[in-house]
C-alpha cells in the first residue's frame, strides 16, 4: 500500500510539474523549443531574419509526455491498490473459512 | 591632332564603361541577416526553420537584368529549427545528411524579365538547384531590388557601394531531392516551402 501511495503522489507531482512548466511557457501549442526564435528586420534592406537564443518553452509534446507519465504512474498505483485489496479480501475469506472450520 | 587622339579615347572609355556596367555582388554576410526560410506542414505545428550560412555572388546589371548570372550557396549545417532533437534529425543521414552534402546551391542559368519598376525587377530565373546531393533544373520567381549607394548605411560608413536585395519564394517536393522519399508522409509534408531573402554588396 505504501508503494501505491507513493506512486499516486508521484503521479500528482508529475502532472503538477508538467502543467506548471507548460503554463510558464505561455501554453505553447506547438513543438517544444530549446532555442527561442526572435524575428527581426534589417532596417536597410528590410530583410526579415530570425535569431535564436538558448531557452526552453514546453510544447504540446512535452505536455503529452508529462500527462502520459503521470497517467502511467496513476494506473500503476491503482493496480497495486486493487491487488492489495484483493489479497486482503482473500486473506479475510481464508481467515473466515478457517474460523468456520475450526 | 589633339582632337583626333581625344575622340578614340572617349569612344574607348564609353565602350569600357558599357562593358563594365554589370556589377558583381558578394552575398557573404557576417551579420547573419541573409537567410533562407523553410516550412513543412506537420500535424502538431508546421516545421519552420532558417539557414543563414549564405555565400555566393551574382553579376547584375540594372540596365540589362536578363544577363544576370551567379549562384547562391547555403551551408546545410547552418539550417536551424527551434528544437534541438529535430535539428539533429534534419542534419542527420536520414534527412539532409549535412556531412555528406554540406552545401545547398542554386545556380542561375537564364533570367526572364517579367516587370521592371525603377530599382525593382521581377523575373523568372531558371537554374539548377542542388539539394541533398541531387541537382534538378527549376524555374522560380525572383525579384531583384537595386539599392545604389546604400552599402555605406549598412556598414556604418566603413565601405561605400551598392546593395542588391534578392527575394524568392517557391516550393520543392522532397521526393524530387530524395529526402525521405515516400516516407514519413503522415508526419511531415511532401512539399517544402522555401523563402529566400538575401542582400549582396558591391563595394567601390
Amino acid at each position: 500500500m505504501k508503494i501505491a501511495y507513493a506512486l499516486a503522489i508521484a503521479a500528482a507531482l508529475t502532472l503538477a510539474i508538467t502543467l506548471t512548466v507548460w503554463s510558464s511557457g505561455g501554453f505553447h501549442r506547438g513543438w517544444t523549443q530549446t532555442q527561442i526564435p526572435t524575428a527581426q528586420v534589417d532596417p536597410i534592406t528590410e530583410i526579415e531574419f530570425v535569431t535564436y537564443e538558448e531557452g526552453f518553452v514546453a510544447g504540446l509534446d512535452f505536455l503529452l509526455l508529462g500527462v502520459g507519465i503521470a497517467g502511467a504512474l496513476l494506473v500503476s498505483s491503482m493496480m497495486l491498490t486493487l491487488r492489495s485489496r484483493r489479497k486482503l479480501q482473500r486473506t479475510n475469506r481464508s481467515v473466515e473459512h478457517s474460523g468456520i472450520n475450526s | 591632332m589633339m582632337k583626333t587622339k581625344l575622340i578614340p579615347t572617349l569612344i574607348l572609355a564609353a565602350l569600357s564603361s558599357s562593358t563594365h556596367a554589370a556589377t558583381v555582388f558578394d552575398f557573404e554576410d557576417p551579420k547573419g541577416v541573409n537567410n533562407i526560410r523553410f516550412d513543412l506542414d506537420a500535424p502538431l505545428e508546421a516545421i519552420s526553420g532558417t539557414g543563414n550560412g549564405i555565400s555566393g555572388s551574382i553579376t547584375f546589371d540594372i540596365e540589362n537584368p536578363a544577363a544576370t548570372s551567379g549562384r547562391i550557396v547555403l551551408q546545410t549545417a547552418s539550417l536551424m529549427v527551434p528544437n534541438s532533437t529535430m535539428r539533429e534529425h534534419l542534419h542527420g543521414s536520414n534527412w539532409l545528411n549535412a556531412e555528406a552534402n554540406p552545401e545547398i546551391v542554386f545556380e542561375a542559368v537564364t533570367v526572364e524579365v517579367k516587370a521592371h519598376n525603377d530599382n525593382r525587377i521581377d523575373t523568372h530565373v531558371t537554374g539548377n538547384l542542388t539539394l541533398n546531393g541531387v541537382t534538378r533544373e527549376i524555374t522560380v520567381p525572383v525579384s531583384f531590388t537595386h539599392l545604389p549607394d546604400r552599402l555605406g548605411d549598412r556598414t556604418g560608413g566603413r565601405m561605400q557601394g551598392d546593395l542588391l536585395v534578392v527575394r524568392s519564394q517557391f516550393t520543392v517536393n522532397r521526393s524530387d531531392y530524395n529526402i525521405r522519399k515516400g516516407q514519413n508522409l503522415d508526419t511531415v509534408a511532401e512539399t517544402i516551402e522555401l523563402s529566400m531573402a538575401v542582400a549582396g554588396a558591391a563595394p567601390r
